[in-house]
């Protein structure tokens, strides 16, 4: 049995290196509920698992701007203007997520993730992509944090499979 | 259903209105040993390896979607279809008939009183539910159609309802059942969860109405269990002009309470959740019963209104190791009543017990090795149940052969024990409920039941019994299942 669990542990796949060079990077994730009209913090274990899955990718994580003051602006291209700001000008990823709840279903709560990534850097047209990623929670009490939390492993592989499309044009 | 399904090609295109989610659950679980590829007879020792194929397909339209900075209105249709039948899998072979609309309802949000959410249509709520009896003890509103608001401040959520359960519990005899229910939910900190809740429900009493609960006067309660009651009657009455005896009105109610306590978020216990319910049944309706050529229905409203369920369960979910080992741990209590019934065996009167308790490990982060126990007991407090040995007697009274006997069998206990294990992908990273999972399982069952799962045996002591009887108490199965909300 501790064979084939040795064997079966050499089976993970990989995602193979990138090589593109190494280059700074800011990321920031907001979050919004639609249904109670409210920005809620979002959980920083998203951004930790974006940040963490650039960085496997040979970027460097820079400090950039601070989420509250993202989501307080009313358009996306003024969100865009003011990450950029904030890093003067560098390559940066603007995570903008909302979430809302399904009817639960057979005993788990499903959540609907709706993203709108923005990869950026001054000089060059924005890259927006937009997807929405489905969530099942265990919890009636679990809320819009918990939902993108949950898909922080889903986001951060799109966030990175983003970058690297935009940093393949540059 | 084309409708929906032509909706659901809609919600491919990430802007449109149209959402859909759902929930499947396929596998093969070929029997070598002559049953119908379940390992046990119920839950009661786990969900796993003990339900069958489910799919769901679960669907909303925003007809005006919510804003995100806005209070707006908005307004929702939600449908869902499911079914207990996927094709090749089982023996309804994914036939449509096997699937129904089980959802539908409106929703409006920010309509007269901003935070309330109102819904007319179908009105289920579940607090949670033990995920590995797959047993939700707090709902309410699971039969009920009619309206309900939902008012959510900060860690209050507090449902209201009222509606109409008479087509869920009567179906083609319908009767109007009105019902009422509330739950409340507190969340203490970020680390308990309180809940209440209930419903009551009324049958409508209307005299001449076909359907509504009636009695038939003088049944003697051992001669309905029978089907003896028209020939009792003429027994005392031989002559046919004496007419059989009208039925008269009589009351039928139902509902339940539950309790809900959550905690967690506490070193390695991510959350425990204790459930407990109380439920009284609702009556049943009339049954018909035939004696030399006479036929009536025998309304038996009183004599199935005293039936309770008292169900108390827990789960705890431990992250032993996080990102490698996953405990998930559950017990169950239930005890059944039935006032009207010291005769004879039934589900309506009996007791049960059961632990469940999987350990999943993580051995790459989608690749998992899961192993699965499971004790169960089940008393029946009305006298034998259970067949033993395939020569067992069937019909008899405190076990001794009789044919008007009306126990069964030669013991009132199961005992089952189970025990499972495998290999599990998960695609999404490990976790006891991270889906969707593909399962490649071992399952083993011990009962002291003769083949206690569904099958096909010819259990005749006949002589002419031209396939024989089989005794086996140990089940072995291998299983291969996927499972996946999404």
């Amino acid at each position: 049995m501790v064979l084939i669990s040795m064997m079966m542990a050499c089976l993970h796949a990989n995602r193979p290196p990138t090589n593109l060079p190494a280059a700074p990077i800011s990321t920031v994730v907001t979050l919004a509920a639609p249904e109670s009209a409210e920005a809620i913090p979002a959980p920083s274990s998203v951004r930790s698992a974006i940040n963490s899955a650039l960085t496997a990718q040979g970027l460097n994580i820079i400090e950039g701007a601070q989420a509250a003051d993202i989501q307080a602006l009313g358009t996306p291209s003024g969100r865009i203007a003011a990450v950029l700001l904030a890093s003067e000008g560098k390559l940066s990823v603007l995570v903008d997520a909302s979430a809302r709840p399904r009817t639960e279903i057979s005993g788990r709560y499903p959540w609907q993730i709706d993203l709108t990534i923005t990869v950026a850097e001054e000089g060059r047209n924005p890259l927006t992509d937009t997807v929405r990623i489905p969530v099942s929670l265990s919890y009636i009490h679990e809320g819009e944090g918990d939902a993108l939390a949950a898909a922080a492993m889903r986001i951060a592989r799109r966030t990175t499979l983003l970058v690297e499309r935009f940093r393949k044009d540059s | 259903m084309t409708a929906l399904l032509a909706l659901t090609l809609l919600a491919g295109t990430a802007d449109a209105g149209a959402r859909v989610g759902g929930y499947v659950r396929v596998m093969a679980r070929p029997d070598l040993q002559g049953g119908e590829g379940r390992l046990g007879y119920w839950n009661l020792t786990g969900r796993l390896m003990n339900e069958g194929p489910y799919a769901a397909l679960d669907f909303d339209y925003d007809v005006l979607a919510p804003e995100v900075d806005m209070l707006t209105p908005w307004t929702t249709v939600h449908m869902r279809i499911e079914g207990g039948s996927v094709g090749g899998a089982d023996p309804g072979n994914g036939r449509l008939d096997n699937f129904r609309l089980s959802q539908l309802n409106v929703t409006a949000g920010n309509v007269l009183i901003n935070g309330v959410t109102w819904k007319v249509g179908t009105l289920e709520e579940s607090m949670g539910d033990l995920g590995l009896y797959d047993m939700r003890l707090a709902t309410v509103f699971s039969n009920t159609v009619g309206m309900s608001g939902r008012a959510q401040w900060n860690n209050v959520d507090w449902v209201l309802g009222v509606g109409d359960a008479g087509y869920s519990i009567r179906g083609d005899r319908y009767n109007p059942i009105i019902t009422a229910g509330s739950t409340l939910r507190v969340g203490l900190g970020e680390h308990a969860q309180v809940g209440l809740g209930g419903q009551w429900s009324t049958e409508a009493v209307v005299q001449g109405h076909i359907y509504a609960p009636y009695n038939t006067p003088n049944v003697n309660y051992e001669d309905w269990l029978r089907g003896e009651v028209i020939q009792s009657y003429r027994a005392d009455n031989p002559i046919m002009a004496d007419r059989f005896p009208d039925p008269e009105l009589g009351k039928a109610s139902s509902g339940h309470l539950f309790g809900y306590l959550g905690f967690g978020k506490l070193g390695p216990l991510k959350w425990n959740s204790s459930y407990i319910r109380l439920e009284k049944r609702h009556p049943d309706g009339p049954s018909e019963q035939t004696w030399a050529d006479e036929t009536h229905a025998i309304h038996a409203t009183a004599l199935t209104d005293e039936r309770t369920v008292l169900t108390i369960g827990n789960e705890a979910l431990f992250d032993a190791i996080p990102e490698r080992l996953h405990i998930a741990w559950g017990l169950l209590y239930g005890r059944h009543k039935d006032g009207d019934n010291d005769m004879m065996p039934s589900e309506h009167d009996r007791w049960y017990a059961s632990s469940v308790l999987r350990i999943q490990t993580a051995i790459t982060p989608t690749l998992a090795w899961l192993m699965e126990t499971a004790i169960a007991k089940e008393v029946s407090t009305n006298g034998n149940f259970v067949r033993e040995h395939k020569d067992s007697i069937f019909a008899n009274t405190d076990g001794v052969s009789d044919s008007r006997g009306l126990e069964f069998g030669d013991a009132d206990t199961r005992t089952t024990w189970q025990g499972k294990a495998g290999f599990v992908f998960n695609p999404l990273g490990p976790g006891i409920y991270s889906r969707p999972s593909l399962r490649l399982l071992y399952g083993v069952q011990r009962s002291n039941e003769n083949n206690a799962f569904s099958n096909q045996f010819i259990t005749s002591l006949d002589q002419y019994n031209a396939f024989g009887t089989v005794e086996q108490h140990w089940h072995h199965m291998l299983a291969l299942e996927a499972e996946a909300w999404f």
